[in-house]
């Protein structure tokens, strides 16, 4: 019998049975529905709405004057009130810099991540070494450190083997950090792949790497993407790393320079803070957003 | 095309002994089967012949060439995998041309030996699929054609049927042995299932415990089991065993049973085991049931099987549950009866070893 039928010409004991153990109190079907129907709705609004605002925030008031902003909030600005003057400010060559830096450091620290975490997943799931579990869990390890704490010791190592102020040091910093997440999801994607296809492969006469490139690897998209995505939000949204080991001004990436132009110039003003802070919101929107779909794909694992 | 020889195989993971003195000769074009309980070392056996094991010991010969320490790569076997493992990124066509494909062969050339290949199974029609479409059979037809593309040394099969329905099981028997008698290699089949080994073969290699318990046709296993885990791992229903004993009568040996006996015509060994214990095996469909309860093992009947043609019967007896092949349409009502096994169809193995005492 369906306990969601909501007739009530039931006898007794089956409004008991109805009422049973954790049932408390049982209320209609149509209403258990607006109820559940007003709260999904409801709380993906909140939710929505305080992640949408901020975002909001910046966008309005990239578009504005300075007069306007000074004016304080409106919903739309129109009229005088428009301009998309203050996107000049990508002009200013020291913000182009940051942009540029920013730019190599995501696409050297995607890279060296999506390559990385193949070699190693695939080493971790296709071989047995001695205390492979355990260096499986030393390896999540590291996100018990906050980034400052592990940035501090990095500096001095950076500074003493001449990372310091180079775009190499900051990927090398930044890979690390997204390493241990993406080998262990590439290790955890690379087991559901049968063993069995891989050496039918090297009974066809595929050599081992071969076989990892026809077989596997076309099949690890899913788990390459994901780590892509990882890698890309976390390099190019990285402040304390780039903050505490490209302290140059010419060498370091958007987020930290931005804030130095803040601190450091009265010229520049608010609005075009927005503004450029705009435009670095839209390449990780777009990525994310065409990825997505392959992103789910890459978490769809039972065994993670 | 070659005879494929294994001399003294061994194979040892760690301190565990897998595999050991597996000897075997595998002729052209036939058809051998390696059947045994999970875990007997089957699969690492055919592991080994396939390249993807390393030997630990003992040598492996495929015609004139030792294959021992070669790579997969370099064996020229096809091996048809329990999972199927299909490459899912793949349409069927690419699939069947892959190992073509690492061997070198232009496009055109590929595509028209998987083209006569497909012809052969039926299978012409799947070629633009992708596996995840197909059905478990097709799929299993499609994994036979990528393996065969390439004229193989040897074919390997590793339980290639145990996951597909019994229908279906039977409709892919018969196209196994075709393909294989075609190609006229040695073929090697891995199975955990007797029926299997029991229709397919030339002949079947028993294996328990990492050895060989026996070799022989098909029959010959059937009728003339060297062991008693031979006797009750082949034939359908098991073989029934019983603790007996070796007793001396006027005429001769007699073996027996709770309170019966039964004359053994004379075997060489048996007489040094009169009034010791004894195993006696005998196959279902050689004990009788009657009603007449005096002349047999008291059976009281518990259920029936009908399978059409014939029906499995059940009975408790002091000896423990017995079955017994009874003809169309047996049904026992539960009443009480005597079984008779033939004397001449006992088998009679030792106690200690379970080797067969001839």
């Amino acid at each position: 019998m369906s306990t969601l039928d909501d007739d009530e010409s039931g006898t007794g004991t089956a409004t008991e049975r109805r009422r049973g153990p954790g049932l408390t109190r049982r209320l209609s079907y149509p209403v258990r529905r607006s109820v559940l129907r007003l709260g999904t709705v409801g709380s993906a609004l909140l939710l929505g709405f305080l992640m949408a605002f901020p975002l909001y925030w910046m966008a309005q008031n990239a578009f504005k004057t300075r007069l306007a902003i000074n004016a304080g909030v409106s919903w739309l600005p129109t009229g005088d009130a428009f301009t998309l003057e203050r996107f000049g400010i990508v002009n200013n060559g020291a913000v182009l810099t940051y942009i540029t830096n920013s730019i190599i450091v995501t696409i050297g620290t995607v890279l060296l991540v999506v390559a990385v975490s193949l070699v190693a997943g695939y080493g971790l799931a296709r071989y047995d070494f001695r205390g492979k579990v355990a260096f499986a869990r030393f390896l999540l390890l590291g996100y018990l450190f906050s980034p400052i704490v592990l940035a501090l010791p990095l500096y001095l190592i950076w500074d003493w083997t001449g990372l310091l102020n180079t775009h190499i040091g900051l990927i090398l910093a930044l890979s690390a950090v997204s390493m241990p997440f993406a080998v262990w999801l590439m290790w955890k994607y690379i087991q559901t792949i049968p063993q069995a296809m891989e050496e039918s492969a090297w009974i066809a006469g595929a050599p081992r790497w071969r076989g990892f490139v026809d077989v596997v690897l076309p099949q690890t998209t899913p788990a390459i993407i994901a780590n892509a995505l990882f890698a890309f939000g976390l390099a190019w949204n990285d402040f304390t790393f780039a903050q505490i080991l490209l302290p140059s001004n010419d060498a370091t990436t958007f987020p930290p320079g931005i804030l130095r132009l803040v601190n450091a110039s009265f010229e520049t003003g608010y609005g075009d803070f927005m503004a450029v802070g705009l435009l670095m919101t839209i390449p990780p929107l777009l990525f994310a957003f065409f990825l997505q779909s392959y992103l789910l794909k890459g978490f769809e694992i039972r065994a993670l | 095309m070659v005879q494929v020889h294994a001399q003294g195989l061994r194979k040892e993971f760690g301190s565990l002994v897998a595999v050991e003195e597996f000897d075997l000769t595998i002729d052209e074009g036939e058809f051998v089967t390696l059947v045994g309980p999970s875990g007997c070392g089957k699969t690492t056996t055919l592991r080994m012949f396939a390249g993807l094991e390393t030997a630990t010991a003992g040598r492996l010969l495929f015609g004139d060439r030792d294959v021992t320490d070669l790579p997969p790569q370099e064996r020229d076997v096809a091996l048809l995998f329990q999972d199927i493992a299909l490459y899912p990124h793949m349409s069927v066509r690419d699939n069947m041309a892959y190992g073509l494909k690492i061997a070198g062969y232009a496009k055109p050339d590929r595509y028209e030996r998987v083209e006569e290949t497909a012809d052969l199974l039926q299978i012409t029609d799947l070629l633009d699929n992708r596996p995840a479409d197909l059905s478990g059979g097709q799929q299993q037809r499609v994994a036979l054609g990528r393996s065969m593309v390439r004229d193989p040394a040897l074919f390997l099969f590793d339980e290639p049927m145990s996951d597909l329905d019994a229908k279906l099981k039977r409709d892919l028997r018969p196209l196994f042995e075709e393909v294989t008698k075609e190609i006229g290699c040695p073929t090697l089949y891995v199975t955990h299932d007797q029926e299997e080994a029991m229709t397919m073969s030339d002949r079947i290699v028993v294996m328990d415990d990492g050895r060989i318990a026996q070799v022989g046709g098909p029959e010959e296993l059937y009728d003339d089991p060297d062991s008693e885990f031979v006797g009750t791992f082949i034939g359908q229903p098991t073989m029934q065993t019983f603790q007996g004993r070796v007793v001396e009568e006027r005429d001769g040996l007699a073996v027996e049973v709770g309170e019966h006996r039964w004359p053994v015509s004379t075997r060489n060994g048996l007489a040094e085991y009169t009034d010791r214990p004894i195993r006696v095996g005998v196959r279902p469909q050689d004990i009788s049931v009657t009603e007449d309860t005096s002349g047999g093992l008291a059976g009281e009947h518990v259920l029936d099987e009908p399978l059409g043609d014939r029906t499995n019967s059940f009975f408790d007896t002091p000896e423990g549950r017995v079955t017994v092949v009874t003809p169309k349409g047996f049904r026992g009502e539960g009443r009480a009866y005597g079984l008779r096994p033939s004397s001449s169809e006992l088998r009679l193995f030792d106690p200690d070893s379970g080797l067969r005492i001839r």
